[in-house]
């Protein structure tokens, strides 16, 4: 299966056409998954928490409201791909997911990917990503 | 399984220098490298205490080799920056510089238990839901229109850090810009999204420079001004002098967030959230009350009299009266206040003694006088300019722990007064906007995936430019009316 993996809800327009595109030429169907590395985005919000002396306690809310903001962009982008699968009369299979790189890692073999495009922003990227 | 890294900027054909570096940067910044900075900052220490400068004291010599390595690690962000602040106290009498009994007494400092007051403060405005209250009593209002709406997220802010440290501010502030972005179904990307995050994040940072409440720089520098000198500069002044610039940038700010915000978009379903949320908070509690009463009473002493009993007394006073009054409890405060700041501020204040007291900041500035002694005023543009510059790629409070003492230094050679001095280098510390590096609201702006990074760059470089112009201009023609001349004394 085709596999786009997305962390980044901006500039995906082009990739996700093109696997659009190569899904219904292969007839196969297709996979999007909006990905949050948790962990990255934990660092992300500690370290500002450093640099603006902030304590645990809003630190906390920072993460949780940022989780939020985040799901719900993932949501808009997946649904946006879902619109392109009708339209390229396409399978598609989507996934909002949260966690650390192994639980993506598992992800995508349950879902038997054997190509698979990562298209991820340098601003929350998990070490190993 | 086939991988096709299809990544921003990274690993692509043709890479351009400023991508390679950037890769490099982040190549190097895994902790598991992090070893290659801690040597390079001892190298800058072994090498700044070996190497013979004529004219120069072996403690002097000392307080310089620790003074860049502090310089390096804050840059660099290699230690957390609490850390870098108490490596300097363990480096200071280590290497000679100051006798560890000096150099661990500026945690005594004013300016350090004026933060500790002001953080335990702000704690119980935001805990009450006194903070919240304010937003939603002012959304209510202003958020019938998209433009009064964006007008509203960039003023809010702005004027809650007179009061509050503009970070925790913009804690509580981004979380209401996701939940107005969820409620109105914004894309990613959208205009209006892109305003919001904007209008938060530049009333945040342009509102922090206003009081000496706004930012942890501030008192900071006050802390630096103080111990080289001896001479402060009030509360009351310190917004003076701070206030038509705040008011000048938020104006300009505005004029560009009416630019990008489109006006015809429905707001009933928000308007309807609002009152729902505002609702739900009922009658302000009698701990909301107090908060605000104590907040006031505070506020008051500072200005009236800040200089005969100490902002940091005050402070103190304040904080004691949290718990008197029964606002707040030691548990919250232990969540909410970052203790590493006091680490940064006993060290950062004690460096720039060290600096002063052994002779290295005059001499780092006597080295400097063949380029600056023709046109002292341009010494202080140049101040200016650098602080603007140099908060860009590293935190507020660093840039004014590094620059004030050499500044000090400057003024003390050329003559000109310290306070002028202080000013031209702590306030545009404030103006971090460029970068996503640069602060804690312009990182969640970006970070809110709402807005581009370029946009971040291009609108805060214009906001940028008009602050140094307007920063250069109150420096000639409005802070010599409020006392403090730039001129040569």
């Amino acid at each position: 299966m085709l596999c786009l993996v997305l962390t980044d809800p901006y500039d995906y327009e082009r990739v996700l056409s093109a696997l659009m595109q190569k899904a219904r030429e292969r007839g196969q169907p297709a996979s999007v998954v909006f990905y949050i590395p948790t962990d990255a985005l934990h660092n992300f919000v500690e370290e500002l928490g450093e640099k603006g002396w902030l304590g645990s306690s809003p630190v906390k809310t920072l993460e949780h409201s940022m989780l939020e903001g985040l799901k719900a962009l993932g949501q808009s982008v997946l649904e946006h791909a879902r619109e392109e699968a009708d339209k390229f009369q396409v399978k598609l299979y989507t996934k909002l997911l949260l966690g650390a790189q192994e639980d993506l890692d598992a992800h995508l073999r349950q879902r038997g990917c054997d190509e698979i495009v990562l298209k991820h922003s340098q601003w929350l990227s998990s070490e190993e990503a | 399984m086939q991988f096709t890294a299809k990544q921003s900027g990274l690993y692509q054909g043709g890479e351009s220098v400023l991508k390679r570096l950037t890769y490099l940067w982040r190549w190097s910044r895994d902790p598991r490298r992090r070893w290659m900075w801690y040597l390079a900052a001892a190298i800058i220490f072994f090498a700044a205490k070996a190497v013979p400068i004529g004219g120069l004291s072996p403690q002097a010599q000392s307080a310089i080799a620790v003074f860049l390595t502090a310089g390096f690690l804050w840059f660099t962000n290699s230690f957390p920056i609490a850390i870098t602040g108490l490596l300097v106290l363990l480096l200071l009498p280590l290497s000679g510089a100051l006798p560890a009994k000096e150099a661990y007494s500026y945690f005594g400092s004013d300016a350090v238990f004026f933060i500790l007051g002001a953080f335990i403060l702000a704690s119980p405005i935001m805990r009450s839901g006194l903070s919240n209250r304010i937003v939603l009593w002012a959304l209510q209002r202003l958020g019938t229109d998209p433009v009064l709406l964006i007008s509203a997220l960039l003023w809010i802010p702005a004027f809650m850090t007179f009061f509050i440290n503009e970070h925790a501010v913009a804690v509580m502030m981004f979380p209401i810009g996701f939940e107005l972005a969820r409620v109105l179904n914004l894309k990613p990307g959208s205009r209006f999204g892109t305003a919001i995050f904007l209008a938060i994040a530049w009333g945040t940072v342009i509102g922090g420079m206003a009081t000496l409440l706004g930012g942890a720089r501030a008192p900071l520098a006050l802390g630096v001004l103080k111990s080289n000198t001896g001479s402060t500069i009030s509360f009351l002044d310190w917004s003076l002098a701070a206030f038509p610039i705040v008011l000048s940038l938020l104006w300009i700010a505005q004029l560009l967030l009416i630019r990008i915000t489109p006006r015809d978009l429905k707001l009933d379903r928000l308007q309807s959230h609002i009152q729902t949320r505002a609702s739900q908070l009922g009658p302000p509690s009698t701990r909301e009350k107090k908060t605000f009463a104590l907040t006031l009473v505070i506020i008051l002493l500072w200005i009236l009299t800040g200089d005969v009993y100490g902002l940091g007394t005050i402070a103190l006073l304040g904080a004691v009266l949290t718990f008197v009054i029964g606002i707040t409890d030691w548990h919250e405060i232990e969540e909410d206040v970052n203790w590493g700041i006091f680490l940064m501020y006993g060290g950062a204040i004690a460096l720039s003694t060290a600096l002063q007291t052994t002779g290295a900041a005059p001499f780092i500035a006597e080295q400097m006088l063949p380029f600056l002694s023709k046109a002292p005023q341009f010494t202080l543009y140049l101040l200016t300019l650098i602080s603007l510059l140099l908060t860009e790629v590293m935190s507020n409070t660093a840039t004014v722990a590094m620059l004030m003492p050499i500044a000090l230094g400057v003024a003390n050679t050329l003559g000109l007064a310290p306070e002028a001095v202080t000013l031209s280098v702590a306030l545009p510390a404030g103006l971090a906007l460029m970068l996503p590096v640069s602060t804690p609201a312009i990182a969640l702006a970006v970070g809110s995936r709402h807005v581009r990074t370029v946009d971040i760059f291009r609108y805060g470089a214009l906001i940028k430019a008009a602050g140094l112009v307007i920063f250069l201009l109150a420096s000639r023609y409005y802070w010599p009316i409020l006392g403090f001349t730039m001129g040569a004394r």
